[in-house]
């Protein structure tokens, strides 16, 4: 056999053993029926007794900041039980102008607690606001909430419920990204977080290495205190923070149901995606570097942490790959048996494809929108493009980070996932409360992973 | 540690002083072989009974198939040559079933294990039987969830004479059937897991891969799938299913694809030089040449018949029977769209084989079992006097089919009794391959090694593993390798043909014949052997009642004569 041959062995079966245990884990919820039935958490809610802070942090959100403190406001939990701080810079007087208008809109004797928190030393980002924060925070857990999140009125109940019921330290509820049918490769990005929150996460809290997402997380308020909060230089402040905990023994869990969704947008250009996953994966590489993963208690969850935090890059990799192994097979001579295992990544990505159009299907059928055969069809085209703009992610994010370029890269929203679908008919009547922002690009500034990578 | 024993009784339940333990503790391993026989006594007594009856007296009959020493060739070149076949492969069948017999067959031959390498190959087809049987039991289990039932069919497999003797051959069939069962097994699970649901894609992917007709079995597992898994799943399990069985089985026209045989020759995509083609050997060959009349199964379903008559009524009658309450049952539905298939393609009017039974033998019980547990709750749910507060017509109905199933029944017992002495009398007392072994031993001892040899496959593997691994090197090349050839290879395969024995009969030294190359040979089927028989004396005979032996030596000086035997 040639060295070309050992080769063509080795990156096909590495591909093949990749994207199978990938497409494992992403179906890991619906593997067992048990798994199906208790991912949404407890049906009968427990009456609330535990306090909650809401933190929301923003810059440069004047545009939605008051709307989405309507929200939280509303948020459906005895307002005795609930706190809520805006985290701004000091002088950003656009959000904290906007911010205090939101607040005096839902003052009353009902409403909970309303704070302003600002600060001026830097770094000026997200996770050194939400130290500041934290700081001043008195609830027994600590969530957070993004400031373009829709954030649905039920969440304090189950995450209430769960934290009564079972003995955790954190709770990561669900964030699902809505408006599919944006751009060519929106459905592609709406599919990864429904499988994401929906079953990877899942499998990532039992084993005890939970990268956690950018909002829709609660942690107890004393082992955030113990952890040390957030690390304020690292882009992935969030899925760091998840690892640290996991690290420090923290008990996790997973819930995710469509109702108590908070719901984001997909970025809307393709220059916007890739700027967002450079970001993340740099701070992926960050993680990895700083080795915390390193102290997990055991080594299942040392291995899972080592493979999601290379994932990018792993998955990219094999992304490039998959053209040079279709190449080498028309244009390499080699025996047969080679041939044959040289196209067993071909099959794994048709079985990739497969579980992004039915992962497709139960997205649209859980959040009420409208499943499109041509939309599954060009989610199946467009996959391959698709993990190709990831790699050009990662291959930035590499650079970036030998380059020792640090800053964070903004990521526009437009304020899509506020504007209703037909047929939607989850948290429809709140939204009619909350008309959705005028859709005029805005940029966003906290480094939130969001989870998905 | 009194409290650790004690587990989760309350305390005031238990008398002062008494330490309560577990029957069985890790510790206590005495009692766990009496647990695992009460437990699964049924299965295990199906098994006993089974292996019993398949073991006793399987090296002795029935006699050696051409296809069982073909099928060994192939799992031999697998083990000792890495390819898949010993000579050109012409995709007669796909290659997994041999693939999986090779390591066995591989180990049994390195411990000298029986007298040749089929008495090897057929204990293999005991531990095949033993796993079809426990996967046919734990099917019906789960299906109908009758212990009884379960056991009732495993045992009318395991002592059928049709079965006992299909079973015992090596056929790819009969490995092909126990991954197909596997799969069923898998899909069948209480709220089985996607893994399973993988597994059993994978199992029934790895059926058709060893005999292509299984992957009629395909319909009755999806549907399996689709039953046994619910709401969000399903879609899940059946996409992940469909997908892993069609990419699988998609390896085999992958493998004819980059070898550039899939296409026939004289095709506008096989182009015009001569070679072997998947397509051809699929549809093709002569497996047309009954024409496409349907009635073509008739004379082998005559033949299962007569072998077992009341395993194959009962088994039909019970289809027919399913057909019609798949209406309204669950059970019923499946166990007619797993065997539905198969059935349509054996009656498609194409060529049939008498060992294309063996796949149907298990779906055949699953029927009777399903078909026989619905009737009997019906029977148990039915109010005998309001049976009898009916019309006339009514009770006269029912009375009459009661008494004809009955009468039916004593009738087919009381006429096969015949049938079934003689067919046990074969199976456990006959002996049809001793004369098989002497002629191969006098072949080892007579014959030089460094001969030409022209053979019924049966002969081969053996007559290879005689000679030195050296003398192996170049099997199925185009160079002359001194040894042993399958007659029909000999006479076919242009490689050998022209470049092995240069299309002269007098560069072959021996012929072993039998009675199926015999048939072959005045069938006209393979020219070249017939023009060596001719030049050829008989050195020596052997033969019992059902099969014989004549090895021939070539007169290489001789004239041309007529035949020589």
């Amino acid at each position: 056999m040639t060295v070309l041959g050992v080769l063509l062995l080795l990156i096909s079966l590495g591909l093949f053993a990749q994207a199978i245990y990938s497409n494992l884990l992403l179906v890991y919820v619906w593997n067992k029926p048990e798994r199906v039935e208790g991912r949404g958490g407890p049906e009968s809610l427990l009456p609330p007794r535990l306090r909650f802070t809401l933190l929301l942090p923003a810059r440069h959100e004047e545009q939605v900041i008051a709307q989405t403190i309507q929200q939280v406001a509303r948020i459906d939990y005895p307002p005795d039980l609930m706190e809520i701080i805006i985290v701004c810079e000091r002088y950003d007087r656009g959000t904290i102008r906007a911010a205090r208008r939101g607040i005096r809109s839902v003052s009353s004797p009902s409403s909970p607690r309303l704070r302003l928190a600002t600060f001026s030393d830097g770094p000026i980002n997200k996770p050194h606001g939400l130290n500041k924060a934290l700081q001043i925070a008195t609830g027994d857990f600590v969530g957070v909430f993004d400031a373009e999140d829709d954030v649905q009125p039920g969440i304090l109940h189950k995450v209430n419920t769960i934290l009564l019921n079972e003995p955790v330290d954190v709770v990561q509820g669900p964030v699902q990204l809505v408006n599919h049918e944006s751009t060519w490769f929106s459905a592609l990005n709406c599919v990864e977080y429904f499988l994401w929150f929906n079953s990877r996460l899942h499998h990532d809290a039992l084993a005890g290495a939970l990268p956690l997402a950018g909002n829709t997380l609660f942690v107890r308020r004393s082992l955030l205190m113990k952890a040390g909060g957030w690390d304020d230089r690292c882009l992935t402040e969030d899925a760091d923070l998840g690892f640290r905990l996991s690290a420090l023994g923290a008990r996790l869990r997973v819930f995710s149901s469509p109702e108590l969704a908070t719901r984001e947008e997909t970025p809307l250009t393709v220059g916007a995606f890739v700027r967002q996953r450079t970001r993340w994966h740099q701070g992926f590489l960050q993680v990895l570097k700083k080795g915390d993963w390193l102290k997990m208690p055991s080594p299942k969850a040392r291995i899972l942490a080592l493979y999601t935090l290379s994932q990018p890059f792993t998955g990219s990799l094999a992304s490039l790959l998959w053209p040079v192994a279709a190449v080498m097979v028309f244009l390499v001579k080699m025996p047969i048996q080679i041939v044959l295992i040289a196209y067993l990544p071909l099959y794994a990505l048709l079985i990739a494809i497969l579980t992004q159009i039915v992962g497709y299907r139960l997205f649209t059928e859980e959040f009420g929108l409208r499943f499109r055969f041509s939309r599954a069809a060009l989610m199946a085209v467009a996959f391959l493009p698709y993990t190709w703009l990831l790699a050009v992610a990662s291959v930035r994010a590499i650079i970036r980070e030998l380059r020792g370029i640090k800053g964070w890269e903004k990521t526009e929203h437009a304020g899509s996932h506020r504007t209703p679908s037909p047929g939607a008919r989850i948290a429809t009547a709140r939204r009619m409360l909350s008309p959705a922002p005028s859709g005029g690009k805005r940029e966003l500034t906290e480094p939130g992973s969001g989870g998905a990578n | 540690m009194e409290n650790a024993d004690r587990g989760a009784i309350p305390r005031f339940l238990v008398p002062n002083g008494v330490i309560l333990r577990p029957l069985v503790r890790s510790g206590s391993s005495a009692l766990v072989l009496p647990r695992v026989l009460l437990r699964y006594w049924a299965v295990l007594t199906a098994l006993a009974v089974s292996g019993f009856a398949h073991a006793y007296g399987m090296w002795s009959y029935p006699e050696f198939d051409l296809d069982e020493g073909a099928i060994l060739s192939q799992a031999w070149a697998v083990s000792h040559l890495g390819k898949i076949d010993p000579y050109t492969y012409w995709y007669d069948h796909p290659p997994l079933g041999w693939t999986f017999l090779s390591p066995f067959t591989w180990f049994l031959t390195k411990v000298g294990f029986g007298d040749s390498a089929l008495e090897g190959g057929r204990a293999v087809m005991l531990a095949v039987n033993l796993l079809t049987i426990f996967f046919l039991h734990q099917i019906v289990l789960r299906l109908t969830r009758s212990k009884p039932a379960a056991l009732a069919v495993a045992l009318v497999v395991a002592v059928s004479p049709l079965a006992i003797e299909q079973q015992r051959m090596v056929k790819l069939d009969n490995i092909a059937t126990m991954w197909a069962l596997a799969s069923l097994y898998l899909a069948l699970g209480e709220r089985p897991t996607l893994n399973r649901i993988w597994l059993s894609a994978l199992a029934l992917a790895i059926a058709a891969l060893s005999k292509e007709p299984l992957v009629f079995f395909a319909p009755g597992v999806a549907y399996a799938v689709a039953q046994r898994v619910e709401g969000q799943r399903r879609l899940f399990a059946l996409t992940g299913w469909t997908a892993i069985f069609a990419f699988t089985v998609s390896f085999y026209p992958l493998l004819a694809l980059l070898k550039g045989e899939l296409f026939p020759t004289g095709t506008l995509l096989g182009g015009n030089s001569e070679h072997v083609s998947l397509l051809g050997a699929l549809f093709l060959s002569d497996r047309g040449e009954t024409g496409g009349n349907p009635a073509s199964v008739l004379p082998w379903l005559s033949t299962w018949w007569h072998a077992d008559p009341l395993f194959v009524t009962a088994g039909l009658c019970a289809s027919a029977l399913n057909l019609v309450l798949a209406v309204k049952h669950r059970s019923a539905r499946l166990a007619i769209v797993f065997i539905g298939p198969y059935l349509l393609f054996i009656a498609r009017g194409g060529l049939v084989r008498d060992y294309w039974v063996i796949p149907l033998l298990p779906a055949l019980a699953l029927n009777i079992a399903v078909a026989a547990v619905l009737a009997f709750g019906w029977l148990r749910r039915l109010e005998f006097d309001v049976l009898f507060r009916q019309t006339p017509v009514c009770q006269g109905l029912t009375h009459l089919g009661v008494l004809s199933v009955v009468a039916m029944g004593a009738f087919l017992g009381a006429n096969s009794w015949d049938t079934y002495s003689a067919g046990f009398g074969d199976l456990f007392h006959e002996d049809a391959t001793t004369t098989y072994t002497q002629a191969l031993r006098w072949v080892e001892k007579n014959v030089d090694p460094s001969s030409m040899l022209v053979v019924d496959a049966t002969f081969w593997v053996d007559l290879q593993e005689a000679r030195s691994p050296a003398a192996w090197r170049g099997i199925g090349g185009s160079t002359r390798v001194y040894g042993s050839y399958h007659y029909w290879i000999a006479a076919r395969d242009p490689a050998v043909k022209n470049r092995v024995f240069e299309d002269d009969w007098r560069n072959v030294d021996y012929l072993v014949i039998t009675p199926a190359m015999e048939y072959d040979i005045e069938a006209g089927s393979v020219d070249f052997v017939k023009t060596i028989v001719d030049r050829s004396t008989l050195v020596a005979e052997f033969s019992d009642r059902h099969y014989w032996v004549r090895i021939m030596k070539v007169q290489k000086d001789a004239p041309p004569v007529g035949p020589a035997y």
